[in-house]
């Protein structure tokens, strides 16, 4: 039986045919380990549960990878701000990583509480720094990024399409509009990919820009693109990801790609 | 694909109102993590879902129906003709394929419990839906606890009293239920009996 789905992108449903006929592959955004997560984080991954599920049933296998934030992702969902990762854990008094790994753990046992089935792939933003790095830098050479004092931004008035899936237009954006912390930003809706770490900072790795870390949208390109491959079948997540996190991922992977039009519109 | 907001009790979750409501606090209020999952079911994913404790309670007893149809299929020995089955499945199927739309879905699946013909392959159906459910549809129910006869007979003395509005013989009972350490509560789905701790 045919199966559609709801297209965010192109707001209608669509008949589903995976790109490779045996196997689905999906990627879905999932938590920033920070705090506990409330039933309405899990309404979302019931969600994502259903969808294997409904797959599953109809007879596919599945590729499905699910990220965990571990860094990167400030307290004003911008590129404002302390992590939120580093702020839970001073005012825990304990290390980043054992915050992280504490979350973890509840959330994972939350998925078991409510019989959602695990995606296959669960990989953590800190275990992908490097191929980040070589993220960031395919965006540089790409022409799609640039360097400022603060951070590596990508260039958004290069991409024909910005805000294709949220609907942002850029032409009605007058300068300014947003508050602006970094005179250095060519366009108010540029965003960081790669930050360069203010001394208090407890989390930074080495990188050709110096002690840096990454932005909260790299890592979710960057994963997706190591376990699913450029093109996959479907993107999941909650709503309020649709116009900052996921709008800025499609640019990334748009720009990695120079692919302007490319299929991996097709995912969302 | 995205997934819509939670509501609770008709408005935003937020920290300022303390109603940031965790797994663990559906556990700890006696309900099942999987009654909320049930509570999902009632509402597409792409609309928002208002959360509320007497929600809970009905998406619970939701969950207790199901796997109490289940059980009553499973010891039936009707026969269903195959095309029924055929029917229900297609149904359910298109249902989950139109964009995992989970109420329409759930209305086969109650047609299912509801059918008269208990029989053991609805039951099957029901236990292959459960692979898209994930309920755990063959989990045991909360057993109930062990009610001495003098009490229930008590108990079914004062219903035939309230059904009369016979309103000074249901409270008299009520008196005598709670001197032997049993109170009675009349709430909307009917009358709930507590246990009074005599330790």
């Amino acid at each position: 039986m045919k199966i559609y789905f709801y297209n965010t992108l192109t707001k209608t449903k669509e008949e589903f045919v995976p790109l490779n006929k045996n196997e689905v592959t999906i990627y879905t955004c999932g938590p920033t380990v920070y705090k506990d997560a409330s039933i309405g984080n899990m309404k979302s991954y019931i969600f994502m549960d259903n969808l294997r599920r409904v797959l599953k049933y109809n007879g596919y296998k599945l590729k499905h990878a699910m990220n965990i934030t571990d860094v990167g992702h400030l307290v004003s969902d911008g590129d404002e701000g302390e992590d939120k990762i580093q702020k839970s854990a001073e005012e825990q008094n304990k290390s980043p990583l054992e915050i992280a790994q504490f979350y973890t753990d509840k959330f994972l046992k939350d998925f078991d509480r409510l019989n959602i089935d695990r995606p296959e792939i669960i990989c953590k933003a800190t275990d992908h720094i490097k191929e980040m790095e070589e993220f960031v830098q395919k965006l540089i050479d790409n022409g799609y990024a640039y360097e400022t004092s603060t951070a590596i931004y990508f260039d958004v008035s290069k991409l024909d399409e910005y805000g294709i899936l949220s609907g942002i237009d850029l032409r009605n954006q007058k300068a300014g509009a947003r508050v602006e912390i970094d005179k250095e930003k060519r366009n108010p809706y540029d965003f960081a990919l790669w930050i360069k770490a203010p001394k208090n900072h407890i989390m930074k790795w080495e990188s050709p820009w110096g002690l840096c870390y990454p932005g909260w949208h790299i890592e979710c390109s960057t994963m997706s693109n190591k376990y699913l491959g450029k093109v996959f079948d479907i993107h999941t997540g909650g709503i309020d990801l649709v116009p900052t996190h996921h709008e800025n991922e499609i640019a990334q992977s748009k720009g990695r790609t120079r692919r302007n039009s490319s299929k991996i519109l097709d995912a969302l | 694909m995205h997934c819509e907001f939670l509501l609770i009790d008709g408005g935003k979750m937020s920290k300022s109102l303390g109603n940031t409501y965790l797994v663990q606090d559906i556990i700890d209020k006696g309900y099942e993590p999987l009654a909320f999952k049930m509570m999902c079911f009632t509402a597409h994913y792409r609309n928002k879902l208002n959360f509320t404790w007497d929600a809970l309670e009905s998406s619970q007893n939701s969950l207790n129906r199901l796997r109490e149809g289940y059980k009553r299929h499973l010891e039936g020995n009707s026969e269903i003709e195959e095309n029924i089955i055929e029917e229900y499945k297609n149904k359910f199927l298109e249902a989950i394929n139109d964009d995992l739309n989970m109420p329409v879905a759930m209305s086969v699946v109650w047609d299912i419990v509801k059918n008269p013909n208990k029989s053991k392959k609805l039951a099957e159906l029901l236990l292959d839906f459960d692979k898209v459910l994930g309920v755990d549809i063959q989990k045991e129910n909360k057993k109930e606890i062990d009610i001495p006869q003098e009490i229930k007979d008590l108990i079914e003395k004062r219903k035939i009293a309230r059904e009369n509005r016979d309103w000074a013989l249901s409270d008299k009972i009520r008196d005598e239920l709670k001197e032997k350490g049993y109170i009675v509560k009349d709430t909307k789905e009917g009358m709930k009996i507590d246990i009074e701790n005599k330790l």
